[in-house]
């Protein structure tokens, strides 16, 4: 008897028999899904990694797409971005890019990086800072554990950025949420991002169909905490496409940096030949959203 | 021995047949009866008296008894004798109807269709339903599964006015399973006008649907009982003396308890405590009265009462968690709450009517004053459940219609002209409650409910000659009415315009123009859950058409139609914006705007009843298009607009009481908004955006529906068991859908699969 029957007979069509495809394969895991076979933006970057009324600011962003794929453009854009309003906006969805008064076009470009100039908009006089309820009783100087200055300019916005690009006519998209300052806060004028680390995948230049190659992704940063995600033409990723940190050492006299790296194995298709590409992106899940940096790389495959 | 049985078996026996209308029970006489014991042994004919009865004999054993009426058909009915004192038995014939019978009394409506409800039952994939089985005519368009609206013409389904015996109900079909308000049993027939609605009906800017259960009298008693695996009902129709008559039905689902119990034998299956059960279920019901007293031969008071309840009911699973050994109470249970928050669905309304009607021939009116309650709440939210009630709040309250139309005839004017006139008066009273707390609740203590209370007055007269001769017919309607509501007032004209012209070579030429104004539905304009900015809507339609008999029992009815729509009703998502002087947000909420709306498109009606054959059936066409334009210059499809539209009906009588029948409807893909993905590449999950309103559409619809029927007759009783099969292909034709993880590629969430029902009904 056809499932549909026997769920509507038993009078269950409201739950399961005729929602069948409730349970479809919307939650699959983006950790399998790392053959590029359509295009896709998988990172954003900025610098710096938030948005700062008045000052400029440089894009990335890594769009990567089958082999005959053509980006014809880029738009940029942020949304609720009221260059008039001095109360705080906190947007964290990206409903209001379908209003379109409530679209603040940043740039379009032919490619990417791009350098534009952030919006100027007015200082927020509403602002209930998080650590309004963290008096200690104690000066922010005698905590110990809180920078005096920190809090200075923390109040911001929290708005999405909206990547659009267009690749052989169709549109692909890639967002991300950042804080925009009125002034330029104090931890942006210390921070060090993903970015300003040195980067370096580590694969062989050749391989042969249908063996197995070991990858190596290097960061002359901390990244313990980061997200590994890796891309390929085509092949197994036999620890999947998202990996953690393998290993860590630590800054020496040789090496003034710390140095994190995260490891993979790749299993060639027996039937693939010529350029099959790489790549891993590497960014904290929990940090800034444009704090990412990436690296490609390419394995000569012969038959 | 042989002989002696042979003998025996040929014992003439006499059977006493009373023949019947299965409507109204009225005793036909001339009908001729045949009792056929084989092909070659048959017995002479016989013919009905006035009292409807006639006495054949048949032989013992198995028979079939014939019956032909040249108004009704034939009918066969196997009858098994089991000795020679023979038995008596009553015969029904149906209406001689053929599913739409032209008007039987042109009334000033260009097209409208009356439609048997006999014959509509019939209609495969309606549930036996004959106000469902509408959705089968051209025009209409095929709503979602779950609505159970009447879409005409590209209006909305807000623009389609249910009426019961003339009195407007607020809805007409039960959620979610689709069935009509009122017991089938009960309706006499169906009287749809698609547009062009003549100036006693108002309110409405499109089309009409008036279930009438008062076109035939009562004759006798006449019970009914009607099973199948969603409800039950009961029907008993009693003519208690020449003055007073009594009808009476209800109907009560048995869907939802199916569901709790096999919900709660499923969990102690799994080794839990009965009331962990938790289920999702459908439960209704509806009541029907109506008592009648008929004054003189011009006069008749009747009290009619009407109640109805949908109620989807989620059933949260209660667990013991301090061990005491019962089950511990819910977390709203304890709140103050003003409704019941496992009532995902709870629409109902009530109506009582006291009608006076009077026919002298020369003059006829209706005078009647009717009250009620109704509320719709609606806590799901889902977009395909909320358009016929509010976005997760609660709207109603009791209201107030008072009418009288009048009717003289004037034929000082030409042959059937008349004057039609008449005033309605409307008062409703509501209070639209918003719940939009009611998921994700922390605190049911913290719950604002935020409530708007209102009251619409709307009055109304109008004013019709309508003038007719032999060839002839103009009806030039004067109408205006009179809104009151949301503290302003308007007055709204609404003129009409109607003419026939009859060819001599059987072709008749119909045209009609008219404007018509109608109120946004209470829930669409409160404050808190509605646009209160939204306007009346107001809509002017036209068609033109012709209608011809052609050889061969073919009929065609054809029209083009058009209707410009202004400040029309739709419903989008829109990104509210919440300023709390701290932070501003956002989020999506459902949002009705007034928009302008067009849609044109031909129409066509093909029926075939062939007077020799044992089949019928019918093709209906539409061809239109239908469109918005909202005040930011938004051009878009209307939810319902379906370019192509084919639905084709036919049945064959296999003989032996016998009937196969099918139908198949085909139409393009409804229209929807498309998303596009957005990847976010720091929690690496795909988000998304939405396109442009209604671009896309699903796939064409298609589905085959069947039936067979089988009935019989056992003295008294008449028997029948029907099989409909719904979806007898099992094509998926979904109506909810949702996109893959990258929103590339679009999912089915829901089409309802194949669904057999089998059903019993029995009538006394």
């Amino acid at each position: 008897m056809n499932i549909g029957i026997k769920h509507c007979l038993i009078g269950i069509i409201f739950l399961t028999g005729c929602f069948r495809g409730i349970f479809s394969d919307r939650p699959k895991y983006l950790a399998t899904e790392y053959v590029v076979n359509k295009p896709r933006i998988v990172a954003l970057r900025s610098s710096p990694v938030e948005m700062v009324s008045g000052t400029p600011s440089t894009l990335d962003a890594l769009l990567i797409a089958p082999k005959d794929a053509t980006i014809e453009g880029w738009q940029v854009s942020a949304c609720g971005l009221d260059l008039s309003s001095t109360t705080r906006t906190w947007i964290w969805d990206l409903l209001c890019f379908e209003k379109d008064d409530a679209i603040t076009p940043l740039f379009s470009t032919p490619s990417l990086p791009y350098q534009f100039a952030v919006p100027t908009f007015p200082e927020i006089d509403s602002c209930n800072q998080w650590n309004d309820n963290m008096d200690t009783g104690l000066a922010i100087s005698d905590t110990g554990w809180i920078e005096e200055g920190y809090y200075e300019s923390e109040c911001a916005h929290q708005l999405p950025i909206m990547v659009k690009a267009i690749v052989d006519g169709e549109p692909v998209f890639a967002a991300g949420f950042t804080n925009w300052y009125p002034n330029l806060p104090y931890h942006l004028r210390r921070d060090t991002t993903y970015s300003d680390a040195g980067i370096e995948l580590n694969i062989p230049s050749q391989a042969k169909a249908g063996t197995e190659v070991s990858l190596a992704l290097s960061i002359a940063t901390n990244a313990t905490y980061a997200s590994f995600q890796w891309y390929i033409d085509a092949g197994v990723l036999l620890d999947t496409g998202i990996t953690k940190a393998h290993q860590f050492q630590e800054a020496t006299e040789s090496f003034p940096h710390p140095l994190t790296t995260s490891n993979n194995r790749l299993v060639i298709p027996e039937e693939y030949e010529g350029t099959l590409r790489i790549w891993v992106v590497v960014h904290e899940p929990w940090y800034h959203d444009f704090d990412m940096t990436w690296a490609q790389g390419e394995i000569e495959v012969t038959p | 021995m042989l002989i002696l049985l042979l003998t025996q078996t040929l014992l003439a026996a006499p059977v006493t047949v009373t023949v019947v209308d299965s409507t109204t029970g009225k005793k036909l006489s001339n009908a001729i009866i045949d009792c056929t014991k084989s092909s070659k042994n048959s017995t002479s004919p016989v013919t009905t008296t006035e009292e409807g009865k006639a006495t054949i004999d048949c032989q013992t054993g198995s028979n079939q008894v014939t019956v032909f009426h040249d108004e009704y058909g034939k009918k066969q009915v196997p009858v098994t004798i089991e000795n020679s004192t023979g038995l008596s038995m009553r015969i029904r014939l149906e209406s001689p109807s053929f599913m739409i019978v032209e008007d039987e009394q042109q009334t000033g409506a260009i097209t409208r269709h009356v439609v048997s409800s006999e014959e509509l039952k019939r209609v495969p994939g309606t549930f036996g339903d004959p106000v469902r089985a509408l959705q089968s005519l051209p025009g209409v368009a095929r709503p979602n599964i779950a609505e159970g609206a009447i879409v005409v013409r590209g209006a909305e389904g807000i623009n389609t006015g249910f009426y019961v015996d003339g009195m407007p109900v607020p809805y007409m079909f039960h959620t979610l399973v689709g069935r009509s308000i009122i017991i089938p049993s009960f309706i006499d027939d169906i009287e749809f006008f698609p547009g062009g609605m003549p100036s006693n009906y108002g309110e409405v800017t499109q089309a009409v649907v008036n279930v009438r259960t008062n076109t035939q009298p009562t004759e006798g008693t006449k019970a009914q009982l009607r099973l199948d695996f969603l409800d039950g009902g009961l029907a008993l129709e009693q003519k208690i003396n020449d003055e007073w008559t009594l009808r009476m039905a209800g109907r009560y689902s048995w869907v939802g308890g199916l569901i709790s119990t096999a919900s709660t034998i499923a969990t102690r299956r799994a080794g839990g405590e009965g009331y962990e059960a938790a289920y999702l279920a459908p439960q209704y019901w509806d009541q029907f009265a109506d008592l009648r007293y008929k004054v003189s031969s011009t006069d008749e008071i009747s009290v009619l009462y009407l109640a109805s309840r949908d109620t989807l009911y989620f059933s949260e699973g209660r667990y013991d968690s301090d061990g005491d050994g019962e089950p511990d109470p819910l977390a709203w249970e304890d709140a103050d709450l003003s409704y019941n928050p496992e009532h995902w669905i709870d629409n109902q309304f009530w109506r009582t009517r006291l009608l006076w009607s009077h026919n002298d021939g020369r003059h006829s009116h209706q005078t009647w004053i009717a009250g009620g309650v109704e509320h719709q709440q609606n806590l799901l939210g889902a977009w395909w459940l909320s358009r016929q009630g509010p976005y997760r709040g609660r709207v109603g309250g009791p209201s107030v219609v008072v009418r009288r139309a009048d009717r003289w005839t004037m034929p000082q004017w030409g042959a059937g002209s008349a004057l039609v006139a008449g005033g309605q008066f409307t008062s409703r009273w509501f209070v639209a409650e918003d719940f939009q707390e009611t998921f994700n609740v922390e605190d049911y203590d913290d719950i604002v409910e935020i409530t708007t209370e209102d009251q619409q007055l709307v009055g109304s007269v109008w004013l019709e000659p309508q003038w007719q001769t032999e060839d002839w017919y103009v009806g030039l309607g004067i109408r205006g009415a009179v809104y009151s509501w949301d503290d302003q007032s308007t007055f709204e004209p609404e003129p009409r315009l109607s003419v026939r012209r009859q060819l001599p070579s059987d072709v008749l030429l119909k045209g009609a123009i008219g404007r018509y104004t109608q109120l946004p539905p209470l829930e669409r304009y409160a404050q808190g859950i509605g646009n209160p900015s939204l306007d009346i809507m107001k809509a002017w339609q036209g068609s033109v058409g012709a209608e011809t008999n052609l050889t061969g029992g073919l009929h065609i009815d054809s029209s083009i139609f058009g209707g410009w729509m202004q400040d029309l009703v739709v419903r989008d998502l829109e990104v509210d914006t919440y300023n709390n002087d701290d932070t501003v947000t956002t989020e999506l909420q459902p949002y009705y705007l007034g928009v302008q709306g067009l849609a044109f498109g031909w129409e066509g009606l093909f029926r075939v009843r062939p007077s020799d054959t044992p089949w019928w059936g019918w093709i209906s066409v539409t061809l239109s298009k239908s469109l918005r334009l909202d005040d930011a210059g938004r051009l878009f499809p209307s939810d319902y607009d379906m370019p192509i539209s084919l639905t084709a009906v036919g049945a064959y009588d296999l003989g032996k009481s016998w009937e196969l029948s099918a139908r198949l409807q085909t139409t393009s893909g409804q229209p929807y908004t498309p998303f596009y993905g957005v990847y976010v590449p720091r929690d690496q999950y795909f988000t998304a955006t939405r396109g442009d309103l209604n671009s896309e559409r699903y796939p064409a619809f298609l589905r085959l529906d069947l039936r067979a029927q089988k009935v019989w007759s056992r003295k008294w009783v008449d028997w029948m068991l029907y099989m409909d099969i719904y979806n007898a292909t099992a094509r998926s034709n979904p109506f909810i859908a949702t996109y893959n993880y990258d929103y590339s590629e679009l999912i089915e969430i829901a089409s309802l699969p194949i669904i057999p029902t089998i059903g019993l009904e029995a009538t006394y």
